[in-house]
């Protein structure tokens, strides 16, 4: 019922077991499964703080099996 | 406008407000303004506002039913004539019961009747064995209850008794609501009783008097509504309900239709003693009545279901709040709006607070009758639809009366059902001491029963939820059950299937292991066979490799529909790497930007298209000419060690700041979509699956792969050709193909195709980005009923498609619904808060599974806003939100509604209106813009854009914005037309008020080239089709088809219409390429030339091909048709070969001229004949054009041994007068052999008729008299009639401007010895008879060198062509041609 384009509501960034980013509205508990990074704030404050921590998007269980490969 | 109430304000009742209060707890009246109301003297009284409404209501034609029963049982002995004096007294009481209502210029009165007196028939209803009596008098009361009343006559109460047996009675009442409501029931059957009891005891009644009657009500509202007092409680709802309230948009299970049926349905409810004890003990805590409470949840019901804060539900007053009008008969019932705000998320409890407020604040102000707010505010009125609200709520108390004994007579009072609603939605509840009970009352044409039931359901919950605990955001109140839940969350969702966890190519090459030699590809005439595909893609991987591409690169391929480009894409596959489609049609600037962006390691192209390929330090392979590298390399597959999470391709999206997005797809994902696909659909090996859609779209992912895996035949469209419905039906025919994909607008244009029939082998249509309306699935069910379809749904970012349905034939929705979620997916419809939202009510359509994408390419911040965390699974996943609409549907299949912010899919694609708003925000002359799809004319999507430019006196042209954004975006995002405005139209709050945005006009838009007209017959009749195509007048010939607004598929539309009218072979491409009428005409004035004619239409008639002699070429007279020479072909034997010259119907707006019919009949002639010596002829006008294929002929340099004019006048020597009656008339009569035409002609006799019919209509009259005799068969139209008058009107016009020259060869005139009596070509001859050389050559002397024969034959200028007059014409021609062939012959040996 509210219109996203005027969302006040303060979020907080998340992160799962694959180290994927996304965020969460801070006043709710997390989904099982994402934990907190420690930021929070308005919503583009949270993306842009993902935007400079987030540089490899690949899932990190692929990583891993990437990595042993190239060893 | 209602807000919060702070926590203070609560205690701060006033004095009068908690009186108020106390006396509405306790449901008692209140006396509100000073003046009483008092008897009035005089004249009859005016209605009350309810009473105008009312009787307003019952004028119309469609209207549900104003009658109020009271239905009594009685039990005990009955005295019937009592009862009846009874009631007879009771109606002489009340002026009300004695008030009819006439009405004189469309405005009503009231009469009162000074007596009125009614009779209870008593109808006996027997008890039948296995027979209901209590069902048979409810049916009976029912009819009699649905019995119309005649307002103006009366009277507006009536009654029978049933009797069931000797101490079993039903009384049952009907009064019309303009003279009652339902306090007014009780009122009567309190009055009823009372005297019956009084009557039956000998005691007069004791009934006391009534202070004053319903008519002085009546005139005191008046007088009250001018006055301060009601004046300010006018002003309170102008404000409070001022600006427009929105409607209620509740979802529906059916569309509203036009006209309501006002039939009604009725769910029932029952809230349990604990329940009703919780709301009651809530309700006295926070200081609010039951209503307030019941109310409250109510509305937010509401609120949820129709997804709006502004919530209005109307709730019915008594009106009884004066003490004069307690005690009357009367309509007294007002209807009070009350809207309430829930927006903010407030707890239950500060909701209860707002609602107390609006409903106090409206008790107060209840004086003022619900039609005077209607008439203050003047809101929109549908006359369909109540004004204002749409929902009522009412809490009764449970009956007062509603059982009695007296007198050893039980009395009690029978509900009595009308199956009718007047609202969309009517929740009534009774308070009952032990439970709260009651129906919600539904419109029957927009809900069903199952739906009713379950909003009554979800209210319940919500009510129970506020019990437990008020303090509650109300975002947060549950409202599903858990057998709800379940089935939403998981048993809808259970879609769990094992997948191989291989990789895309790893399928490819398992099925080339199976089938080796089968066909893999094919394109035109070339093809690969699996295992050559296998190979060369092989070798491609292996040069990559060694050119650094592994895992997680990215290979950009710039190449068109080809082998190559299937090995390309394989092969970068087999490498490891990710494709990443550049589309040559695409700017240069936009691949440039997808290049750069996603970091391509290296581009594959074809040699056509190198400069396509942005400059960059990057490898550019041409994989046609530089095969030869390639093919050195190993055959053999590679090992890579890719894995299933990485990716496969990556395809850029719109997006919404101006810079488009790369979404990265996995193996994992597209082998899941590609593994269900063949599940579900079951490819065959062998089939023909059609890959038409550019691979920039992810569908072309499936057409590619799906047949690859499957043993299927990968049949390549050729580039451009996917636009192009004729050409994909060849297609599909030559290749047998099977399986087919289209974007619904796409499939509308394909099913307009011709030869559909054809198409045997097509067993599968899916559909898939754009909303499938349910009559064109309908439409290509019928035309190609072999077929399957399928609706398939699916973004980018979850690996193409993520539901199906297949097309069944049942269903009510305009939409083919999404379907159900395909393999390891699920679909979540979700409120603002993320909450799961229940069958029926649209939310966010979020996706979950294994198919969502990795995420956006380098856009990490992208990605973490539209991949969110997975609160249902709870596993530590994540769900991609779609922006788009939906709901579920009773079966599990989801029903898709729309978009929910800006962006749009126009014909499958998908589109950021930003994004173009964003790149053409850019250009230096444009300050503001904004871009919508716009549907003007039905069917037509477009883009427009909307711009104010910073310079209003240098207004940038559409064509240069036109060439400014195709040097920057794809042309399907380039606006269709741009409009400027003056500045943009804001909503109140300041922010772009989008549905204010002007309709495009249809003039021409500005376009910077010059207006030019056109010049040549066939420019002309391409700006004739272009400006019915476009739908805009004054096209110029250089103008831009896609400026003026054109799109591909009006662009399909137009080239087939120019196909059919120029009878050419014209590809749709063309258009693309030369999109001007200039060009366009060009095209086709070469594809002529070349003779690549559509059809074989030609002038040339072939009526009699037998014989050596000259052949004798017979030109059509004005009607165009040949078919008048048959008798004299005949005639003329079988040795003379004989040909018509006849005449084209499609005749342009600029006509046709004698000098072009000529020419083209010259042309046609010179094929059988190339060279003379000639023989030319013609009959009436047909003579004109003879002349001058002579004369066109003897300009050549041919020899013309022979020109018979076949009673023809010369043409500036006749002067005819068209008369548009004899046209149609004539134009018709040439179709037919002559001797038909005598009846024919019996038939049209009645001139008179056809001189009184519109043009129009004569056409149509001729065409059915035409008919039913026979002439014409049933399948002719009016407009083929048109046709052929149009093109007879445009011959004789062209015989009036025609000037003949001279003419040097012989000439031969054969005139008809009677002159026409009948009307028809009447040669009117010149003042001056002093020429009569002239006169008897009909003028040709004046223009013939040599000397004219003149030869009489018998008949008159009709008659001379049938029998039996037609011989004679024979043999005189026969003479002369004689004469002619002979001279030939000692010519020729």
């Amino acid at each position: 019922m509210e219109p996203e384009d005027e969302d006040m509501t303060v979020y907080k960034v998340v992160i799962n077991h694959e180290e994927q980013y996304s965020i969460w509205p801070a006043d709710r508990s997390n989904p099982l499964g994402w934990n907190d990074v420690g930021k929070s704030g308005p919503k583009a404050e949270c993306l842009a703080y993902i935007k400079e921590v987030w540089t490899d998007m690949r899932p990190a269980s692929l990583r891993r099996a990437m990595d042993t490969a190239v060893a | 406008m209602i807000g919060e109430l702070p926590a203070g304000r609560r205690s701060r009742v006033t004095p009068q407000r908690l009186a108020l209060l106390r006396r509405m707890l306790a449901d008692e009246p209140a006396a509100m303004s000073p003046s009483a109301i008092v008897r009035r003297a005089g004249g009859e009284p005016p209605l009350s506002f309810a009473q105008q409404r009312i009787w307003f209501l019952d004028q119309l034609p469609n209207k549900p039913l104003y009658h109020i029963p009271a239905t009594l049982a009685l039990r005990g002995p009955l005295d019937i004539a009592t009862l009846e004096r009874a009631l007879n007294h009771v109606i002489a009481r009340h002026d009300s019961l004695r008030t009819t209502f006439p009405s004189s210029n469309g405005q009503p009165s009231t009469v009162i009747h000074p007596t009125l007196s009614i009779t209870l028939p008593v109808v006996d209803v027997p008890s039948s064995s296995g027979g209901d009596q209590i069902a048979d008098v409810r049916r009976l009361a029912g009819e009699q209850l649905r019995h119309p009343f005649d307002l103006a006559v009366g009277p507006l109460i009536r009654g029978s008794i049933f009797r069931l047996d000797a101490e079993h009675h039903v009384l049952a009442l009907v009064l019309h609501h303009i003279i009652s409501d339902w306090w007014s029931m009780e009122v009567l059957v309190r009055e009823l009783v009372t005297l019956y009891v009084a009557f039956t005891s000998g005691i007069p009644s004791s009934l006391p008097d009534l202070p004053i009657q319903y008519g002085d009500f009546a005139a005191w509202q008046r007088d009250q509504l001018a006055g301060p007092a009601l004046g300010e409680q006018l002003t309170y709802w102008t404000g409070q309900l001022g600006g427009s309230p929105p409607m209620l948009d509740l979802p529906t299970d059916h569309p509203r239709p036009r006209r309501p049926s006002y039939r009604g349905g009725r769910a029932f409810f029952e809230l349990d003693a604990s329940l009703r004890d919780g709301l009651h003990a809530l309700s006295r805590r926070e200081g609010v009545t039951l209503f307030m409470t019941l109310l409250a949840a109510f509305q937010l019901l509401l609120a949820r279901y129709a997804r709006q804060p502004d919530i209005v539900v109307a709730t019915p007053v008594a009106g009884r709040h004066r003490r004069e009008v307690e005690g009357l008969v009367g309509l007294f019932l007002n209807t009070l709006v009350l809207r309430t705000d829930l927006s903010g998320d407030p707890s239950f409890r500060d909701l209860l607070q707002r609602v107390r407020q609006v409903a106090l604040d409206g008790f107060e102000n209840q004086g003022v009758p619900f039609e005077r707010i209607v008439d203050a505010l003047q809101p929109e009125r549908d006359l369909n639809r109540t004004p204002l609200f749409q929902v009522l709520f009412a809490l009764q108390d449970a009956v007062r009366a509603s059982a009695m004994t007296f007198n050893g007579l039980e009395l009690e009072l029978i509900p009595l059902e009308a199956e009718t609603a007047k609202f969309d939605l009517s929740l009534v509840a009774f308070d009952r001491g032990t439970a709260l009970t009651g129906a919600l009352e539904y419109s029957a044409d927009l809900y069903e029963p199952a739906t009713m039931a379950r909003m009554l359901g979800h209210w319940q919950r919500l009510l129970e939820a506020v019990v437990a605990d008020p303090s509650r955001p109300i975002s947060q109140l549950p409202w599903l059950d858990d057998g709800e839940r379940q089935q939403l969350l998981e048993g809808w969702n259970a879609t769990a299937t094992p997948i191989p966890n291989t990789c895309l190519h790893q399928l490819v090459e398992a099925q080339t292991a199976r089938t080796p030699d089968a066909v893999a590809v094919q394109f035109g005439t070339d093809q690969l066979r699996y295992a050559e595909l296998e190979a060369r893609a092989n070798q491609l991987a292996h040069r990559l490799r060694r050119g650094g591409v592994g895992p997680e690169s990215v290979v950009g391929v710039c190449m068109e529909r080809s082998l190559e480009l299937v090995v390309a894409l394989l092969g970068t596959l087999k490498a490891g790497a990710a494709y990443l489609p550049l589309d040559p049609e695409y700017p240069a600037e936009r691949l440039a930007f997808m290049l750069t962006d996603a970091g391509a390691t290296v581009v594959l192209t074809q040699a056509h298209l190198t400069e396509r390929v942005p400059a960059s330090d990057r490898p550019v392979w041409r994989l046609d000419a530089d095969w030869n590298d390639i093919a050195a390399e190993s055959s053999h597959p590679l090992i890579t060690g890719v894995q299933p999470d990485n990716p496969a391709y990556v395809i850029y999206t719109s997006g919404s700041t101006g810079r488009p997005k790369g979404v990265i797809s996995t193996h994992r994902g597209i082998v899941n979509r590609l593994h269900w696909m063949q599940a579900e659909y079951g490819l065959e090996v062998g089939e023909g699956v059609l890959q038409k859609t550019p691979f920039s779209f992810d569908v072309s992912v499936w057409e590619f792969f799906w047949p690859l895996l499957a043993g299927g035949r990968l049949v390549l469209a050729a580039p451009g050709g996917h636009r192009d419905a004729d050409y994909l039906v060849q297609l599909i025919d030559e290749a047998q193909v099977s399986t087919v994909h289209f974007v619904p607008s796409m499939l509308a244009l394909f099913l307009e195709a011709e030869e559909l029939e054809r198409l045997s082998s097509l067993r599968r249509i899916l559909c898939s980005g754009e909303a499938l309306p349910r009559e064109l699935a309908e439409r290509g069910r019928q035309r190609l009923p072999q077929a399957m379809l399928a609706n398939l749904y699916g973004p980018t970012e979850a690996s193409v498609d993520v539901s199906a349905l297949t097309v069944e034939g049942t269903g009510s929705g305009p939409t083919i619904p999404i379907g159900r979620p395909v393999s390891n997916t699920q679909l979540y419809i979700l409120d603002a808060s993320r909450q799961p939202l229940p069958i029926g009510v649209p939310g966010e359509l979020y996706l979950g599974g294994v198919q969502l994408a990795r995420g956006y390419l380098h856009r990490p911040e992208l990605t973490a806003e539209r991949f969110v965390p997975d609160h249902l699974r709870n596993d530590g996943g994540r769900l991609y939100r779609t922006g788009d609409l939906a709901r579920w549907l009773p079966g599990g299949t989801v029903e898709y509604l729309g978009r929910l912010d800006h962006q749009v899919k126009l014909r499958g694609f998908r589109i950021e209106l930003g994004e173009i708003e964003a790149v053409l925000g850019q250009h230096p002359q444009v300050r503001e813009v904004a871009v919508q799809v716009r549907e003007d004319t039905p069917g037509e999507r477009r883009l427009i854009a909307y711009l104010v430019v910073t310079d209003p006196d240098a207004i940038p042209t559409s064509d240069a914005l036109r060439a400014y954004l195709q040097q920057r975006l794809p042309e399907y995002m380039v606006p269709a037309a741009f409009m400027p405005l003056g500045a943009m139209p804001l909503s109140p709050n300041g922010k772009l008020d989008r549905k204010a945005l002007p309709v495009p006009d249809g003039e021409r838009p500005q376009l910077a080239a010059v207006f030019t007209p056109p010049r040549t017959g066939i420019e002309g009749q391409l700006v004739e089709v272009w400006q019915e195509v476009l739908r805009l007048e004054k096209i110029g010939i250089h103008d831009n088809f896609f400026a003026l607004g054109g799109t591909s598929l009006l662009a399909a539309q137009l080239v087939t219409r120019v196909r059919v009218l120029c009878d050419v072979d014209l590809p749709v491409r063309q258009l693309f390429t030369g999109p001007t009428v200039a060009e366009l005409a060009a095209a086709v004035e070469r594809a002529i030339e070349e003779g690549r004619g559509r059809s074989a239409w030609s002038p040339l008639v072939e009526i009699q091909p037998n014989g050596n002699r000259l052949p004798f070429f017979c030109m059509a007279p004005s009607g165009g048709q040949v078919l008048c020479y048959l008798l004299l072909a005949h005639n003329l034997g079988e040795d003379q070969p004989f040909y018509g010259l006849q005449a084209s119907d499609d005749v342009g707006p600029a006509g046709t001229t004698v000098e072009a019919m000529a020419a083209e009949n010259v042309a046609a002639i010179q094929r059988p004949q190339p060279h003379g010596p000639y023989v030319i002829a013609g009959w009436s006008f047909g003579g004109v054009v003879a002349f001058e294929v002579a004369r066109q002929l003897r300009a050549l340099g041919e020899e013309v041994a022979f020109l018979a004019l076949i009673d023809t006048p010369e043409p500036g020597w006749s002067e005819d007068v068209i008369d548009p009656l004899q046209d149609s008339y004539l134009a018709l009569l040439s179709l037919f052999p002559p001797d038909q035409t005598i009846q024919l002609k019996k038939m049209l006799a009645s001139g008179e008729v056809l001189r009184a019919l519109q043009p129009e209509a004569r056409l149509q009259f001729i065409r059915d008299r035409a008919v039913e005799a026979g002439l014409l068969p049933d399948s002719t139209s009016v407009e083929w009639l048109a046709r052929l008058e149009r093109g007879y009107r445009a011959r004789r016009e062209a015989a009036v401007r025609y000037v003949s020259r001279r003419y040097d060869g012989p000439v031969s005139l054969f005139r008809a010895e009677l002159a026409e009596t009948e009307g028809s070509d009447e040669a009117t001859k010149p003042e001056e008879a002093n020429d009569p050389e002239k006169e008897a050559t009909f003028g040709w002397t004046a223009v013939c060198s040599r000397s004219v024969e003149v030869v009489i034959v018998p008949g008159s200028h009709n008659s001379m062509m049938q029998e039996p007059n037609v011989g004679g014409l024979a043999d005189r021609l026969a003479a002369c041609l004689n004469a002619i062939n002979d001279a030939s012959d000692r010519i020729a040996s």
